[in-house]
């Protein structure tokens, strides 16, 4: 009887002392007070509801990339599905679509300034004109009537809720120029085909552009036009393990004066092939078609006739100082960012960064 | 396994020599009440640990809190309000089978059960079997089995157990069950009512609101009701109908945890209903069970509950099975069951779906010695749907010493394609097939008096595991039959119930479970399964009174594939939280029992999480009656 109790007490000893034998490490590769200065930011969506979005920072020559960059200063985790982030003058606001939240940090130390945890429903883009932001919101994915831009106020870091500004369905990215909002209408749940145009020098006016299916992206261009490209609505899919989209309706850069709100020209795709990704440089545009990326003149009256960068499955790009860089389609492990010449397709630069990483911040 | 393992298994093979055992199911209950149902579909040969309500009245929130402190099963939960998976020797959650009775439950759509939308509390038992079991349980019994069973007794009584507990968050936990039998007749009625705010504070201190307090779980809040009534008739002794009936209201709201726990707005309503006809009958040799069933489940989801819009998935699904075994000699039992089942299920984006199946089982039991037993069963099942692979199972068990057994079992098992996973619009994958897996165990037990230790070392080789990829350069998850997985390790039970002293009595249980599930394609460990989780109970009663201690403790889990477990976020650290408590027995006589308690849980107040960025409630009270009469 006295062995069996000594025994318990051994086996009842040796599982505390097993219990405590594996600590939990946390490298922290941040210094006190750094500065994110010489270098670009990487934005990471992470999984819907994971909450493990991030941010990346890579300095200009390369030298050092810092994922999870807000962790490690702030040692907390942003939180969320990092949807896009807008820099300010100082300050950097980071959109967490599924939190409904906006993080505010400061841009140089990535220190939290706010938590804006209030007045946003599905957030997705922000764009800043004077001390307002302008945060596109689906409001319920699946209600079409609900959908609207919350207006941030700058100084506060509250949002105005009696300014909020309502808008057809679907909402997506926004963009500023003369004192007026464009929204690209990708259509949320469903599908959207129009661009908004909000004036906010005569009492928040919405005029309203049509444009094909699924307008997403959105760039001014040098001469002034609107470039917007509509990626065409995904009808029918192939079976696996690819399931790529065999139909869609039309797909399209179309080319809008934002004088008259007209579309004065637009680049057809070929039926049932379309574009996702488009990126803006000293008159030339990038987008992307399955694994390639082309490029055009924006003067250009058709799409590219080139073989195109082989680019693999990407899902983000942007072009600074005539290289591609693209981020690749993964979510349940870390993206690859790749830094490619355009000129020659070879890739410079190659460096992890976080899960299912989709924007590109440059300074 | 690390040196520390070694050590640790060593000092465990050191007392199996040391004694020896002969049953391989530990019932843990202090008052044994429950006897064992002799049913055709039995396991043998594998570690069972049985849990009775005097377990389930130490954790009666959800299935969840039963199971993860008494049972060698992990879970991985989004909060007490929130949807509850397991994960049983490192397999995914639909590698687990839940049996309500005997008759398989888990869900047609997503092929899981939610452990915080069943109830257990008026079940009479809720058994866990470790290992794969297809050949008996069919699909999903590739980590191992939970029974769910309500007994019915033919002995003349009348019973009552009432318990009721009010506590923290305004969590309130009551059941009453009722039993009588004139000896033909018997009857049991079961209610059940959970309900709580769950509006606990989040003491993870580096979140704060604006003003620098705390932030609470919002939106967390969750009532259930169910309903069990059963009867029986005995026609004579070798001739029992059974009718079994349960129903179950659940109504959840989702909470959205950290950062901003203001947005959470989901909500979730959980419905089923359950009804077992079962005539059993034994002639000369025979013995035959027929069982006529018919389970529905009703899921409603609002992703925004101010809305009236929701999704829903419902599915009925009707059985009929017939078993026979037949004793050839004392040494010979030969059993044979047919299984025809037909299921019909929708979801606001799957019309409906009809899927039928006829199976077919035939075992033979061989028990040569009273020391010795081997059994072989093999399965076939013809799908409407696609191929079921054959499954088969040997189990072989060997007394050794008069209180060690050896054990070793090897089987093949599957889990087939859900609803969701066919025929979801848009990502489906209707060219998908069973998961399967080859599997062995080797076990040791050591049974005596005082002391109850079990080890055994088990590998699953899986193949084909189903898993939800995003494709093709769109963020549209899809599922494939992708990998293939290596589960190995051991689980470790140890029960103990030594008098120390007149009137004072130390009661033990441990599971302790060590798992490494390595992906065999790219090496790397499976997200969320911890290489090593173990539990504990230990209680000291004095006379009337009683102090326990319960325990759950739980290494780091990596969140991605790639295992990085450089920055929060990526990993969940690892899991300590510690329940402690003290009952008075108000009244102990023969015919009444009445025992009052009290418990802290968490009572080092841990931050610690499941999912990440929901924290668990930090310390918080509870205080119960059970009356049993």
């Amino acid at each position: 009887m006295k062995k069996s109790i000594q025994l318990i007490s051994y086996f009842l000893l040796s599982l505390f002392l097993f219990s405590c034998s594996d600590d939990d490490t946390r490298e922290i590769e941040v210094v006190a007070d750094q500065k994110f200065e010489n270098g670009f930011f990487v934005s990471s969506e992470g999984n819907f509801g994971a909450k493990d979005g991030s941010m990346a920072y890579v300095s200009n020559d390369f030298s050092t990339t810092t994922n999870f960059a807000y962790n490690k200063v702030n040692d907390v985790q942003l939180g969320g599905l990092v949807q896009s982030i807008t820099f300010g003058e100082k300050n950097a606001y980071v959109i967490l679509n599924d939190a409904n939240t906006i993080i505010i940090i400061d841009k140089v130390t990535l220190k939290q300034v706010a938590v804006v945890t209030s007045g946003l429903g599905n957030p997705r883009y922000m764009t800043i004109v004077g001390d307002k932001g302008y945060i596109t919101n689906w409001g319920d994915g699946a209600d079409t009537t609900d959908d609207y831009v919350a207006v941030l106020d700058l100084n506060t870091n509250r949002i105005d809720e009696a300014s909020k500004i309502s808008l057809a369905n679907g909402v997506e990215q926004i963009l500023n120029k003369d004192n007026k909002l464009y929204i690209s209408h990708k259509g949320a749940f469903s599908t959207g085909n129009i661009i908004s145009v909000v004036d906010l020098g005569s009492n928040n006016a919405v005029t309203t552009i049509t444009v094909k299916d699924k307008p997403d992206e959105m760039v001014i261009a040098e001469n002034g036009q609107l470039v917007v490209l509509s990626e065409g609505n995904p009808t029918a899919f192939g079976g696996a393990p690819l399931f790529e989209v065999l139909e869609r309706t039309t797909a399209a850069i179309q080319f809008i004066n934002t004088s008259t709100n007209e579309v004065d020209k637009e680049i057809i795709f070929s039926e049932n092939v379309g574009a996702e990704l488009m990126a803006y440089e000293n008159g030339k545009i990038h987008y992307n078609v399955g694994t390639k990326v082309f490029t055009i003149d924006d003067t250009a009256t058709s799409l590219s006739s080139e073989a195109g960068i082989e680019v693999g499955n990407i899902y983000g790009m942007d072009v600074n100082d005539n290289k591609l860089y693209t981020v690749s389609f993964a979510f349940t492990s870390f993206s690859d960012l790749n830094i490619i010449d355009i000129a020659t397709g070879a890739i410079e630069f190659s460096t992890a960064v976080g899960l299912g990483a989709s924007k590109i911040y440059f300074q | 396994m690390n040196k520390t393992t070694y050590i640790f298994v060593g000092l465990f093979l050191c007392v199996y020599l040391l004694f020896g055992q002969k049953d391989t199911i530990y019932q843990l209950d202090k008052v044994n009440v429950s006897s064992k149902i002799k049913n055709i579909k039995e396991v043998k040969g594998q570690k069972e640990v049985r849990l009775t309500p005097d377990h389930i009245v130490n954790n009666p929130q959800n299935l969840t809190e039963i199971l993860r402190y008494n049972s060698p099963i992990v879970f991985r939960d989004f909060g007490n309000s929130g949807v509850s998976s397991a994960r049983f020797r490192g397999t995914s959650a639909t590698n687990t089978s839940v049996l309500w009775n005997g008759i398989a439950i888990n869900a047609v759509g997503n092929g899981q059960t939610d452990f915080n939308a069943i109830s257990a509390n008026t079940a009479d038992e809720v058994s866990v079997l470790s290992g794969g079991a297809s050949a008996i349980y069919g699909s999903g019994a590739i980590g191992g089995v939970v029974h769910i069973n309500d007994i019915l007794r033919f002995k003349k009584e009348q019973r009552f157990h009432l318990f009721s507990s009010y506590g923290s968050f305004q969590t309130s936990t009551n059941f009453f069950k009722t039993y009588k039998s004139n000896g033909k007749w018997t009857y049991k009625v079961g209610v059940g009512f959970i309900r709580s705010e769950n509006n606990f504070p989040y003491i993870d201190d580096r979140f704060k609101d604006e003003d620098g307090n705390r932030l609470s779980n919002i939106n967390g809040g969750f009532e259930n009701y169910s309903l069990d009534v059963s009867f029986g008739y005995k026609f004579s002794n070798n001739n029992k109908l059974y009718f079994y009936s349960s129903a179950y209201d659940s109504d959840r709201s989702f909470s959205a945890g950290l950062p901003n726990p203001s947005s959470g707005t989901e909500r979730n309503l959980d419905r089923s209903y359950r009804n077992l006809l079962k005539w059993k009958t034994s002639f000369s040799k025979f013995n035959q069970v027929l069982n006529i069933a018919h389970v529905s489940q009703e899921y409603r989801y609002f992703g925004n509950k101010f809305s009236d819009r929701f999704n829903f998935g419902k599915s009925r699904r009707f059985l009929v099975d017939y078993g026979l075994s037949y004793k050839v000699s004392n040494q010979f039992k030969i059993k044979y069951y047919l299984q025809l089942e037909s299921t019909k299920a929708s979801t606001d984006a799957i019309k409906s779906k009809k899927r039928h199946s006829i199976t077919n089982v035939m075992g033979v039991e061989y028990t040569p010695t009273s020391n010795t037993f081997a059994g072989f069963t093999i399965r076939n099942e013809q799908n409407s749907d696609f191929k079921v692979p054959l499954s088969l199972s040997v189990v072989a068990e060997q007394r050794l010493l008069k209180r060690v057994t050896l054990k070793g079992s090897f089987s093949t098992n599957y889990r087939v394609p859900t609803l969701n996973e066919l025929f979801w619009p848009a990502v489906g994958n209707e060219d998908l097939i069973p998961e399967t897996s080859a599997q062995f165990d080797v076990g040791l037990n050591y049974k005596s008096k005082y002391v109850d230790v079990s080890y055994t070392y088990f590998n699953i080789d899986l193949k084909d595991k189903i898993e939800w990829r995003p494709r093709g350069g769109s963020n549209l998850w899809r599922p494939l039959n992708v990998e293939s997985v290596l589960n190995k390790g051991f689980e470790f039970f140890v029960m103990t119930k030594i008098p120390i002293a007149n009137k004072i009595i130390w009661n033990t249980s441990i599971n302790y479970i060590q798992t490494i599930s390595e992906n065999q394609l790219t090496g790397s460990l499976l997200p969320f399964i911890p290489e090593r989780m173990n539990n504990f109970y230990t209680e000291l009663m004095i006379n009337r009174f009683s102090l326990f201690v319960q325990g759950l403790s739980q290494s780091f889990v990596f969140r991605t594939d790639d295992n990085r477990r450089d920055v929060q976020g990526l990993f969940l650290g690892s899991v300590e939280v510690y329940n402690i408590g003290a009952k008075i027995k108000l009244i102990a006589s023969k015919r009444n029992d009445l025992e009052l308690s009290f418990s802290t849980r968490n009572v080092l107040d841990e931050v610690y999480y499941f999912t990440n960025l929901r924290p668990n409630p930090g310390r918080n009270f509870n205080i119960s009656i059970n009356y049993k009469f």
